[in-house]
Parts: structure tokens; sequence; C-alpha cells
């Protein structure tokens, strides 16, 4: 069992990871149609910007928090020594 | 002294890469081979006979080889899943028919109004795989209710959980098999029941046998299988429309020529009311909305709602939360979730485009005949009752023309003129997903009748045999049930899709999360959350289908739990302290949960369980 000592640190850095990997997708993703009118008009790729936003943008945002968040905890977890070796 | 059988753990090849570079060559050659005797004249019908029957036997095959009679083999798939392995059949799972042919259908009449549901389940996969699935891991549970049960202390919780949980598995259940057999049923003239009934023996058979060994393995084949379809048949109609076989971003090309075709045909841009929202239905529509125009089905609040939705439901699902236990360790979870968001990210961009393709493969071929002389895929879905085409129309013929939402897939390649063989793809791709996603539910709903129900009550690690065969008749059941229904229940199955997402958010999303990052909730808190999240959600979705009474706020039954989840919250930080403190013990296990590191606690507590027959023996 991990000592107090080193849990509370850990279960910090783990809490700053997840607020941190999931702030600004999420206000993204869920303000995306109060922000997308202001791009009427605005051509990018030949694609309305708003759609290539909505389409290709979340797609990547999403997919680089989870990677960052995958790597960087187990980044965590072995600096405090709590990985399981997976 | 008895003899049991023991069934081995299923080998897990040193690269899964091998296991899929199998199966997907095995699948074009099936193609190839298909193509050659539909060139020779072969009867159509046998070859479409024979590509819905691939998938099939595939899974039943995997079925049988994965026979599993152990708990960790049958519930958890002995821990073993690789995790890209894993991430395909769990896509499959939680996607199946309903996001292989429903949303296409979505995609092609809304367009960018359909993005909630793929931005919602892109956003679901990111909070699951940062909220729950290490710890879900870490718990080691068979299943939500499980972990629930153990994290609490309480099995009334455990048991309430379960309950809540079944009608949502339930509906999703019967919208795959709905889904499935109208497709298939209308492709081949057969009625659903039919297909309903040999879906239901197919998935029997394989989820009986293997459990979550089968539904991982035969699921990643199913999944495999889809997202081959899925991705090739956009790539064709890319290459054949714009010579630029990317059809994910190449769209971007033909986009000028659609607005000037949906122009033509006169589609109404005209902005959506506060709180209104359109979900394309089962019934055959025209296409009445621009592609690239927003807000026109849904008003941006309805488009918010919807994809928050989506998005705590998909997180909180019980197929989902099943699957963080398959892997070897937190970290491989973790990875297996990635691999997720990844293969979701693909589908998620390959959607809008499939639909653009389709839609401007059907707008080039239909101006360019008369009222009289309709082209001959047009006819042929005609025949097949999957399009209604008015003849007397004074509008233009794209107006004219309703398709059904579920066999938008057959359109492309029908519209573009592909040999029968690439149009008997989407069937096996339709095939393929089904099975994966009622095998997924099926085993969700079968380990919480007989490990959260039937079984609440005895010992981690007593009656181990027993254990596997309840949980063999608890799945066989709750296939036998949802088949049933989808035969008796008439309701769209999009419908059917969101309100399960609604109902899963509502109900445990809160519970969670806050299990895990709030030591303090207890067990009169937890089930305060559920209870008032389940009802006033069921309440809402009540109230949507009645019509005649108000909806709260103007909010529709399908984005209840917008409304759920922050009361479910609020009444579990007020009832956790207004009641005494968790004991130490439930303390402790939360921090347990929090490091990764080590054996499961399910695993530790199963093993603890088992040492007085030990010492016995």
């Amino acid at each position: 069992m991990t000592e107090a000592t080193q849990r509370k640190p850990y279960w910090r850095q783990t809490k700053m990871l997840m607020v941190s990997s999931l702030l600004l997708p999420c206000i993204l993703l869920i303000g995306l149609p109060f922000w997308a009118t202001r791009l009427d008009g605005v051509m990018v790729l030949g694609l309305p910007a708003a759609f290539l936003l909505a389409v290709h943008g979340v797609v990547i945002l999403a997919i680089a928090a989870a990677a960052r968040f995958a790597v960087t905890q187990e980044q965590i977890d072995r600096w405090h020594g709590t990985n399981d070796n997976g | 002294m008895t003899m049991t059988a023991v069934s081995r753990p299923v080998p897990v090849p040193a690269a899964p890469g091998a296991y899929f570079a199998v199966l997907a060559s095995s699948f074009v050659a099936l193609v190839l081979l298909l193509l050659i005797f539909d060139q020779l004249g072969t009867n159509s019908t046998q070859l479409t006979w024979i590509m819905v029957a691939f998938p099939a036997a595939l899974f039943a095959i995997i079925g049988a080889v994965c026979f599993s009679n152990t708990t960790a083999g049958w519930h958890a798939c002995d821990r073993l899943c690789p995790p890209a392995l894993g991430a395909a059949s769990t896509l499959a799972g939680i996607l199946g028919c309903t996001g292989f042919v429903a949303l296409p259908g979505a995609f092609f009449f809304l367009g960018f109004d359909a993005l909630p549901f793929s931005t919602g389940i892109i956003l679901g996969l990111l909070l699951h795989a940062v909220l729950i699935a290490p710890f879900a891991r870490k718990d080691g549970a068979f299943t939500v209710a499980g972990y629930i049960g153990r994290r609490f202390e309480s099995r009334t919780l455990r048991l309430a959980a379960a309950m809540v949980l079944t009608l949502p598995c339930l509906l999703l259940m019967i919208g795959e098999f709905k889904i499935a057999s109208f497709l298939i049923g209308h492709v081949l003239h057969r009625e659903p029941s039919v297909v309903v009934m040999a879906l239901a023996a197919v998935s029997t058979f394989a989820v009986v046998l293997s459990g979550m060994r089968g539904a991982v393995w035969g699921g990643a084949a199913g999944g495999l299988i889809a997202l081959l379809v899925m991705l090739a048949l956009p790539m064709l109609g890319a290459l054949l429309m714009i010579n630029l076989p990317l059809p994910q971003i190449s769209y971007s090309l033909a986009a000028s020529e659609t607005i000037r075709l949906e122009a033509l045909a006169g589609m109404d841009t005209h902005r959506a009311a506060v709180m209104v929202m359109t979900l394309p239905g089962a019934a055959p529509a025209a296409l009445v909305k621009p592609f690239m125009q927003a807000f026109v089905a849904n008003d941006r609040a309805s488009f918010a709602l919807l994809t928050l939705t989506i998005a705590l439901g998909v997180a909180s699902m019980p197929a989902l939360f099943a699957r963080a236990g398959v892997s070897p360790s937190v970290a491989s979870t973790r990875r297996m979730s990635v691999w997720l968001m990844c293969l979701a990210g693909a589908v998620a961009l390959t959607l809008p485009a499939a639909a653009f393709f389709t839609r401007l493969a059907v707008m080039h071929a239909l101006p360019s005949y008369g009222q009289t002389a309709i082209p001959p895929w047009l006819d042929l879905l005609g025949q097949l009752q999957l399009a209604v085409f008015d003849q007397e129309a004074a509008t233009a013929p794209v107006a004219s023309v309703h398709f059904t939402r579920d066999s938008i897939n057959l359109l492309l390649p029908m519209a573009l003129g592909l040999p029968r063989p690439l149009i008997d793809i989407v069937l096996a791709g339709a095939v393929a997903a089904a099975l994966a996603a009622i095998s997924a539910e099926a085993m969700s709903l079968g380990g919480m009748w007989s490990e959260d129900g039937v079984l609440a009550w005895t010992k981690a690690g007593d009656i181990e045999g027993f254990r596997v065969h309840t949980g063999r008749a608890m799945a066989a059941a709750a296939i036998a049930l949802s088949a049933w229904l989808s035969l008796r229940v008439k309701a769209d199955p999009l419908t059917l899709f969101t309100w399960a997402m609604a109902l899963f958010g509502s109900s445990v999303f809160a519970l969670l999360v806050m299990s895990v990052w709030w030591k303090r909730i207890n067990q009169w808190g937890g089930l305060a959350a559920l209870l008032t999240g389940s009802i006033a959600a069921l309440t809402q979705i009540i109230l949507s289908l009645n019509g005649s009474m108000p909806l709260l706020f103007g909010v529709s039954g399908a984005v209840a739990s917008v409304l759920a989840v922050p009361l479910s919250i609020a009444i579990a930080l007020a009832v956790s302290l207004a009641t005494p403190v968790p004991e130490h013990r439930m303390v402790e296990l939360a921090r347990d949960i929090r490091m990764p590191g080590g054996e499961t606690v399910h695993d530790r507590e199963f093993r603890i369980g088992r040492i007085p027959k030990r010492a016995e023996a």
C-alpha cells in the first residue's frame, strides 16, 4: 500500500492532469454551436470554417487530449512508483 | 474428487495486427471472389446470402473457439486483451448498427446538424478515458452495478443500479435488432422476425459459449469488417467523383458544387426556432436541408444539449465500463482508450464524408432523369420499399424522392453503379456491427442480472461454475427478451439510442465520477443520486412521449440528462453531507482504486474468497 505522504502528491498531480485534459475540449465542444455562427461566410480549404472545425477540429483536439493524458499519466505513475508495468 | 472442464486462456498473439491482417485479408478475398462470380453471371441473391452469412459464421466460429468456463474468462476475457483489439471491439460494441446504419442516414439528411452524435460520442469517450476507465480497471468489477455495490458496500445500491440500467441496455439491444432486421429483411425479402431470430441465434451461441472472450475477439472481427466497409465505400465514391481517394478531407473540392445543386433544389436555409430539435425518423423523407448549413434542423441550444446528452451517456455505458476491465493493466486500459479515440475519430471524420458523397451522387443522378424515366438504382430501391418517389410531383426530382434513413448506406454504391457485391458489403457490415453490439449489451445485461441480481448475496470466489452458468443463462435471456421486444415495440431505433444515452448519463454518470473523485460521498448520497437522476430522466422522456403536457424548460426527453445530471450531483452532495461520513474501509477502498499499480480489487477479493476452500482441500 502506498503511503499517505506519497499518495497525496500523486493524486494532486492526477487531478491537475484531469482538469487540464478535459477543460479545453469540453469548453470548445459544448460551446461550439454558440460561436459557430460567428464564422458564417468564412471558408477554409473550400469548406465553411465552422463545419471544418466542428468535424475535423473536434476529432483532432479530442485525440490529442486523450493521448496527452495517457502519456503524462504514465509519467506521473512512474515518477511516484505506482505504475503496474503494463 | 470431481473433474471439471477448465478452459485455457485464449493465446494472445504477439502482435494483434496479425489477427486483424488475417481477418481483413479474408474479408477482402471474399469480396474479390464474389466480384469474380458476379462477373461470371452467378445468381446475385446467392452472392448476397454468402456476403451476409460471412460475418455471422465468423462470429459464431470465434465464439466457439473462445469457449470459456471460468468467471475471469467469461466476464473479463481473462484480463488479457491487447489495447488495439479491445478498442476495435469496444467501438463496434458501443456504436453497432446505430452507428453503422442509422448515423450515416442522419448525416445524409441533416448534414451539419447531425454533428451532435459524432461530437457527443468523441467527447463521451474522452470523459470515460480520463474520469472512469483507469479506475474501473483498478477496481476490476465485471459490471457498473458491481463496482457501485463494492465501492459503497451496499447490496441495495448494487441491486438498484442493476435495475435502473436494465431499461437503457434493453433499448439499445431493441434498436440494434430493429435496424438490422429492417435493412437485411428488405434487401433479402425476408420478414423482420426471421432476421431477428437469426441474429439472436448467432449472438446467443457465441455469448453463451464464450462470454466476454467471444464478445471481445468476435466484436473486434465485427468492428474491423464494419470499419473496412465504412471507410471503403466513401473512398471509392471520392475516387470516382473527384479522383482523390481521401474522402475525409477531399469533399471540400466538391463543396461549392453541392451548395449550387442544393440552391437549385430550393432547400430551406432558415434557422430553427429556439429549442427546436429535429431528428430524422425511420419513415421515408426527402432532402430538404443544405448539408453544410448550420442550425436549420436543430437550434444552437438543442445542438449543445444533444451533444452533452450523448457524451454523458456514452461515458456511462455499462458495455464501455466492462471493457475497461479486460486489459492486463491500468496503463493498458489507458492505451486502449487512446486507440478507441483514434478509431472513433476515423468514424467521426468518415460519417459526414460518406453522407456528403452520397448526397452529391444522388443530386447528380436525379435531375438528369425526367419524371417518367427514373434511374435503375432508384427503381430497385423502390422495389425494395427503401425509397418512395412521387410520379405526379411538380417539384424538382430531388425534393420528390423520399429515402429511408436506414438504407442510406446502400445509396452510394447503387448511385455510382458499382457491382452487386460492393453493395452487399453494406449488409455484411450491418450484420457484423449488430452482432458486436448485441453481444456487448447481452454481456452487460447478463452480468448485471446474474452477478448483481441472482448472485449478489453470494461471496466472491464461491460456486464458480454456477456463476458462469448463471451468467450464460441471463445473457441468453437478455438476447431472447430484446429480440422479442424488437418485434413488438414500435419505435424509431435512433430515438431509442438517444433515450438510452439520456438514461445512462442521468442515472450513473454523476455516481461513477463522484465515487472516484469525492471520497466523502456515502451510500445514501449514492442511492439518492441514482434514483433522482433516473426518475428525472424517465419522467422527462415520458412527458415528451405524451405530448399533451408542456416540457420542462422546453427540453425534449431525448436530452433529459442535461437536467437530470446536475440534479443528481446536487442531491448526492446534499444527502452525503447530511448523513454520517463513510466508514474508514470505504475511504480506503476509494484510495486503493485511485492507485493504478497492483492486483484489481475484485481479483483480490476473489482470491481471498477461495483461500478457505483450498485449505480444506
